[in-house]
This record gives C-alpha cells, sequence and structure tokens, in this order.
C-alpha cells in the first residue's frame, strides 16, 4: 500500500518538475517582416531620476498590431502603444527598453535607452 | 533513549530548509522544513503555505518616504519530499508555487502587477557525519541545489513583468549549509545553529542579464518542549546578502542586506508522524545597502507526515498473515 503512496508521491513531483520547465506566456513571433514598420519609438524623458515616471510612446503601421515590451532593469505599466516606465535605485544606470511590434506576419523590434540616475543626485 | 532521540529529530526539524530571496526577489522565499536527517526508509511529506509583506523602504537602516511601491506581498505553497536512505544520509526536495507575487503603487496612474506560478526546485543531500549520545551534540552538512525550472520572464497583455514579481529565480543557486545540535541533560531544551551559503548564478534570460549577491545565514535556534504535543521556540536569524551586479560587472548598490530576524515558532505533534507548526519571521535589525524596499513581516504555516517503509511493509505482512 504505502510503496504505491511513494511511487505516487514521486509521479507528482516528476510531472511537476516537467510541467514546471515550460515558460508561461513566451508567445514571441520568431520571424521578422516588412509589412510593420515602426515609425517612431520615443520616452518623455532619456533621464529620469530613481523612482520618476518616464513615457514610452511607439508608433508602427501595419494591420492587426499587438504591442509587446520588455526592459532589462525597471517596472512598465500600461501597454498597446504607450507605455510607462520607472526603475529604483537598484536600477540605476543605462537600461534598455525593447518594444516588439507584431501581427499574423511576424515582429519588429526597436531598442531605446533610459538613463535612470541616483535618487541622491541627477533627476530629469 | 527512544524519547531522546524523538526530542532530537524534533528540534532538527525546526530550521530552515534553505536561505533565499527575501521579499523583492525573483525565486522562492525562505521556508522552513527540515534539516535533520531522517530515518532509514523514512519518506517525510511537508506542506507549507507563507505570507509575506513588504511595504516600507529603507535607506540604510533607516525609514524613507519613497513614491513608488505602496506595498508587495506573496502568498506561497510549498511542498517537500525528504526520503531516508540510510540513518545518515537524506535527500531532500523542495517545489514551490506562488499564487501571487505582487506590487501596488503609490503612484495614481499606476496599475497593481502580478505574478503567479512554479517557483525553483530544491534538490539537497544531507549527511550526519557526528553525533554523540555522550555529548548530545549532532552535526549535519548538507550541499544542495536550486533549479530555476518555474515560470520566468513572465508577461501579462504581452508587458513583461518586474524581476521583483517573476516566480523563479531565473538562475542556479548552490547551496552549502551546516546544522549544530546540542542537547542537555535537562531534556526539554535544545540549542542549535544553522549555517548555510548561498551562491546565485547569473541570470541571463531573454530580457534579463543580473546577478544576485551571494548570501549567508547564521541561526541560533532555542527550544522548549511544553508537554509532550507542544514546542515552542525562538530563533535570531541573520541574514547577510551582498550587493548584485549587471551587465559590464557594474555593481547595483542598492542591493545586498544585512538583516536579524526574531522567528518564534510553535508546534503541535498530533501523533509520532504528523505536526502542525507555524512561525513569523519578523525582522528586528534592517541595514540595506543605498535605498531597498524593506520586508515588514512574513507568517508561515506547515504540516508534516512522515512514512516509514520499513513499518510499513512489516504491517502489510501482518495483515496479509491474518
Amino acid at each position: 500500500m504505502n510503496k504505491y503512496i511513494l511511487q505516487t508521491l514521486l509521479a507528482i513531483l516528476i510531472t511537476v518538475l516537467i510541467f514546471g520547465c515550460e515558460k508561461e506566456g513566451d508567445t514571441r513571433i520568431e520571424d521578422t517582416t516588412d509589412a510593420i514598420t515602426i515609425d517612431s519609438l520615443t520616452a518623455s524623458f532619456y533621464t529620469v531620476k530613481a523612482w520618476d515616471t518616464t513615457t514610452i510612446s511607439c508608433h508602427a503601421s501595419g494591420s492587426d498590431l499587438i504591442y509587446a515590451w520588455e526592459c532589462d532593469h525597471g517596472n512598465f505599466n500600461g501597454g498597446g502603444t504607450q507605455i510607462k516606465y520607472a526603475a529604483g535605485e537598484c536600477c540605476v544606470g543605462l537600461n534598455t527598453i525593447t518594444s516588439t511590434v507584431s501581427n499574423e506576419t511576424g515582429h519588429v523590434t526597436q531598442q531605446i535607452q533610459i538613463e535612470v540616475t541616483s535618487y541622491f543626485g541627477g533627476g530629469k | 533513549m527512544a524519547g531522546r532521540m524523538l526530542m532530537l529529530t524534533l528540534i532538527l526539524s525546526i530550521v530552515s530548509s534553505y536561505g533565499s530571496a527575501q521579499c523583492c526577489s525573483a525565486g522562492n522565499p525562505f521556508f522552513y522544513g527540515e534539516q535533520s536527517n531522517i530515518g532509514h526508509k523514512d519518506l517525510q511529506v511537508i506542506s507549507g503555505y507563507k505570507y509575506s509583506l513588504s511595504k516600507q523602504y529603507y535607506h540604510e537602516n533607516e525609514k524613507v518616504e519613497i513614491d513608488f511601491i505602496d506595498k508587495a506581498y506573496f502568498n506561497y505553497l510549498n511542498l517537500q519530499l525528504i526520503y531516508g536512505f540510510s540513518r545518515k544520509l537524506s535527500f531532500h526536495s523542495d517545489l514551490g508555487y506562488f499564487l501571487n507575487r505582487t506590487e501596488l503603487y503609490s503612484k495614481d496612474d499606476w496599475e497593481p502587477v502580478n505574478g503567479f506560478g512554479v517557483g525553483d526546485a530544491g534538490l539537497s543531500i544531507k549527511y550526519l557525519v557526528y553525533k554523540s549520545h555522550v555529548r548530545k551534540l549532532s552535526i549535519v552538512p548538507s550541499i544542495g541545489v536550486k533549479v530555476p525550472i518555474g515560470v520566468f520572464d513572465q508577461e501579462v497583455d504581452h508587458v513583461k513583468l518586474p524581476i521583483t514579481v517573476q516566480p523563479s529565480s531565473g538562475s542556479f543557486k548552490y547551496l552549502l549549509n551546516l546544522f549544530m545540535s546540542k542537547s542537555f541533560d535537562n531534556q526539554k531544551i535544545n540549542l542549535s545553529s544553522y549555517i548555510s551559503a548561498e551562491f546565485p548564478q547569473l541570470i541571463d534570460s531573454d530580457n534579463f542579464y543580473y546577478q544576485y549577491g551571494n548570501m549567508y545565514l547564521f541561526s541560533l535556534i532555542g527550544s522548549v518542549f511544553v508537554n509532550k504535543n507542544l514546542t515552542i521556540g525562538i530563533e535570531l536569524r541573520n541574514e547577510n546578502r551582498n550587493r548584485a551586479s549587471r551587465e559590464n560587472d557594474q555593481v547595483v548598490e542598492s542591493s545586498g542586506y544585512y538583516i536579524v530576524y526574531a522567528v518564534p515558532h510553535i508546534r503541535y505533534i498530533f501523533t509520532e508522524k504528523l505536526y502542525f507548526a507555524v512561525n513569523a519571521d519578523i525582522p528586528v535589525y534592517k541595514y540595506y545597502n543605498g535605498i531597498q524596499l524593506g520586508s515588514e513581516y512574513s507568517v508561515s504555516a506547515r504540516i508534516s507526515y512522515r512514512i516509514n517503509f520499513d513499518k510499513a511493509i512489516l504491517n502489510e505482512v501482518e495483515i496479509n498473515k491474518t
């Protein structure tokens, strides 16, 4: 009886380990496309003090566009063509914001950099 | 002798399984588990829950008002399986799941962000290197690894979540631990110590390039058996984490900390196999490099059930005979 309990527990553990390896939400389209053009990727401020907000806007041409956002350090809020970005004292430095615009034909990517300066000095 | 062994085992089992991230870093939180070497062919299953809250920024050891994160908290489930290969050698596996890792912002136009999912898997091997009934002393070192099997680079509505709410660490972490326990002639009292070092590896994902600093933990635990069912204890735990680094070997000045926690424990033993325990991690001294969001407190509860397969097999034989 108890050996079945052990086998069941080990099976559960192995199952969770295997399925846990699948990353959720990783829906990136790998193909680039000429059907989308990023016309502009701009920020309201390119240098911000820690925890201050800058708004980043991406305008692109194409049909049925989906806008995705990544940054190597800091926090986003919002989504779509315009997103708010701020980073704390932990993220002081030159941070890269990546905007990826996609539709059924593929995707295009563009990056800008935002400099986050220390709360103790520097500013917008 | 059996009573002494039971007491030693229970006290040993109070201490933490791993040192880990505090409130605001990716990966599994510190969670209580077993540190003792359990018996030969024993299987112990521990299921637990933890809640943690952070809401105050600190500059070094003083509060500072920052208009950004109003509150950060998580609800976390944990499952541990421990198996005794022999009287001295045991294997420990550990898996976590975040029901949520949430940040609420004080800025009016910022919406809450929420990560969730499987965290890291922990695997470790413990070996009882020294045990003296005369000196009432035992020493159990262990080595382990945390494997980032869980959710990382998680996004919501095509927006990548910050690293602070990602459920998994995003990199391997190697662990070295040492546990020592000292009993006394008064069998109601036990002292133990737990020393741990954690070595996080570089996070080099699609989105993040970051390496948390090494973490060193030192813990002293005193426990008292109130009666045969109830144990209470208090732990003083010191966690030191070095500064992190990012691309181009840039040191992250506002990272790393020195924290002393007071951790009261209560454990109720239902049977020899089954117990329930709760504890709270209360920071009594905090020093953060630069400015960081500090941990307010956390509470956790766990239930443990132990099966001995030698005895189980014997019981089955007895049942089959009848």
